[in-house]
């Protein structure tokens, strides 16, 4: 079962794996509901026939969309209407984003959300390479304007590219269970890492470590970790050359008694107990 | 004693493993004294595994030597499954200059439970499989005929190939390991005594299974470091199933008494007699699942044919 009460964080470039139905229209309309509340230009990617499906969802959770559509807050495009489709590149694509955004803040609007699924992304670009390219652009975006993009993926539809989609964002939210937050040399883990989601918070935690020197994983929110979630932090400190540095700052009881009974260490491991 | 060891010698390249049958205090201590004594005299480490109050025993017997080393057998085989570890443990820091050594191992006591006896009977023929390619070593596992039911010595003497009784010592005409590999995981289980409750679980569901187990545990009185334990050692188990059982499994949990035990069912095959007994390497995932389930669990018993697998974790309330 998902947990409810994992809200996802504004400002950010999120990868949102679900696998049911039930938290994907949670996690949307929330979404949504935390944009218009900040005073956020919301606008949400749908491919035409969809037969309103998103403002339904809106509407089941409650979340009042007409006076936002009305005043132009909410915007719901199709794919071609967003330049997602073929006949322009990926610099276009991007410059058009960009010119939205610069409207938007001029309009009065504190900042711009996006959402979309990545398989209508995936469709229209036709390729996972293009989808990646993408991805990074719009990284670049996030990280450069007030924007925020809520990326939706469908385990079932992107199969052994997920991984790699997973590692395109530096947020992840992975079917309720964890969330993983990061930044360059750090790493942020929230509720349960285990065979289901290991994968993905394995690309995350690459992400994190590619820049080099040091890695710090902040567990203390993390309630669960398994011998594969601690197998991803080991093989990552045994990659690290001799000057870089893992430090794992408040793991779940699993962790030490995993290290200990298998005999796991690594020379440029620590492993933090902050006393709370 | 000496008489007949002359006659028949050791085979000087080969594990010896034997059983000493014995009856009452004074001849577990002249037999085990005289065993430690003559590994003494030929300078051959000894690793002495019996319970607190039969190490005192023998170490009045036998007085401070440095290569005597004494462990509590209820600490080290409380989950029989530990032992061989243990042993390799040894044989590893010990035998590495060609040193020849000696051990003694009891894991069988009256008190032991039948799911217990059973799994000590299992890892008493597992020895010979762990050390079939030596090094040469001479372990003589004590039992106590006076104490322990008929059935128990016969089996022992099934499971050594060679027995000790009164200075006598000859080659057991009842041993035979047969196929180890195929024996190391046959049978079945008993049902447990009350109406288990029931969870089956599929990819994606192993927090709806952490949870249950955790309400389970903490109800069963399991204190909190144990309820950890067991939650991550179920958590492994079942992991297993979703990558080598059939991508599913069902968990099973009664009470016995003051012990909580969690059965998962898959439809895999183990088919290593020593997985869950060997250090785990740094590749194989499979294996430090039930290794570290060994060290976490008071008991742990596996029963797997191609059929499917059950794994049953006992845990007793501390």
């Amino acid at each position: 079962m998902f947990d409810p009460s994992v809200t996802l964080c504004p400002g950010q470039h999120v990868c949102c794996v679900v696998n049911r139905a039930e938290e994907r229209a949670y996690r949307i309309a929330s979404w949504t509901r935390e944009g218009f509340q900040a005073g956020e230009r919301v606008v949400y990617i749908e491919p035409r026939g969809h037969g309103d499906a998103f403002l339904r969802c809106l509407d089941h959770h409650g979340v009042d969309w007409k006076g936002p559509a009305r005043q132009g807050q909410l915007v719901v495009c199709t794919p071609g209407e967003a330049k997602l489709g073929r006949g322009s590149d990926q610099d276009r694509r991007v410059s058009e984003h960009a010119e939205f955004v610069e409207q938007s803040l001029k309009a009065g609007y504190a900042a711009v959300r996006m959402s979309v699924e990545a398989r209508v992304v995936l469709a229209a670009l036709r390729d996972i390479g293009a989808l990646l390219a993408y991805e990074s652009r719009l990284e670049e975006l996030c990280s450069t304007r007030p924007v925020s993009v809520l990326c939706f993926y469908d385990r079932k539809a992107f199969g052994s590219h997920l991984k790699a989609a997973a590692g395109a964002h530096p947020h992840a939210l992975v079917e309720g269970q964890v969330q993983a937050w990061t930044a360059p040399g750090r790493v942020w883990l929230r509720g349960e890492v285990d065979i289901s989601n290991v994968e993905l918070v394995g690309a995350l935690l690459a992400r994190a470590a590619a820049e080099g020197g040091e890695l710090a994983v902040h567990l203390a929110d993390l309630s669960f970790i398994d011998i594969a979630g601690t197998s991803q932090l080991i093989e990552l400190a045994r990659r690290l050359s001799p000057h870089e540095q893992l430090r794992i700052i408040d793991p779940p009881p699993q962790l030490p008694t995993i290290l200990q009974v298998i005999g796991w260490h690594a020379p440029n491991l620590t492993v933090e107990e902050v006393a709370s | 004693m000496t008489l007949t060891t002359r006659l028949r010698p050791r085979q000087a390249n080969a594990f010896r493993h034997e059983a000493f049958l014995y009856a009452g205090r004074s001849e577990f201590f002249a037999g085990t004294v005289s065993f430690i004594r003559d590994a003494v005299a030929a300078d051959e480490p000894v690793l002495v595994v019996v319970t607190p109050a039969k190490i005192d025993l023998l170490r009045s017997g036998v007085g401070d030597v440095d290569s005597v080393f004494y462990a509590d057998m209820g600490e080290v085989g409380r989950n029989p499954a530990r032992i061989i570890p243990a042993w390799r443990d040894f044989v590893a820091e010990h035998a590495a200059d060609g040193r020849r050594l000696r051990g003694i191992g009891e894991p069988i006591w009256p008190g032991r439970s039948a799911a217990e006896l059973v799994e000590c009977q299992r890892h008493e023929r597992l020895l010979n499989v762990a050390f079939a390619d030596g090094p040469p070593w001479w372990l003589m596992c004590p039992y106590d005929r006076q104490a322990l039911e008929p059935e128990v010595i016969e089996e022992a003497q099934r499971s050594h190939p060679f027995v000790r009784q009164g200075g006598q010592e000859w080659e057991s005409p009842a041993y035979g390991n047969g196929d180890a590999d195929a024996a190391a995981f046959a049978g079945t289980l008993p049902e447990p005594p009350e109406r288990p409750s029931e969870l089956v679980f599929g990819t994606g569901q192993l927090d709806d299974l952490r949870r249950l187990i955790t309400r389970r545990a903490t109800s069963a009185g399991l204190d909190p470091v144990q309820t950890a334990d067991l939650v991550l050692a179920v958590n492994e188990v079942a992991t297993n199933s979703l990558r080598h059982g059939g991508g599913q499994g069902t968990v099973r949990m009664w009470q016995d008494g003051d012990r909580l035990i969690c059965e998962v069912r898959d439809a895999g095959h183990i088919q290593r007699p020593l997985v869950g007994r060997e250090r785990p390497s740094t590749d194989k995932v499979g294996d430090r699942g039930l290794w570290l389930v060994n060290q976490l669990c008071d008991l742990v018993q596996v029963r797997s044919s191609e059929t499917g697998t059950v794994v049953r974790l006992h845990m007793w309330q501390s």
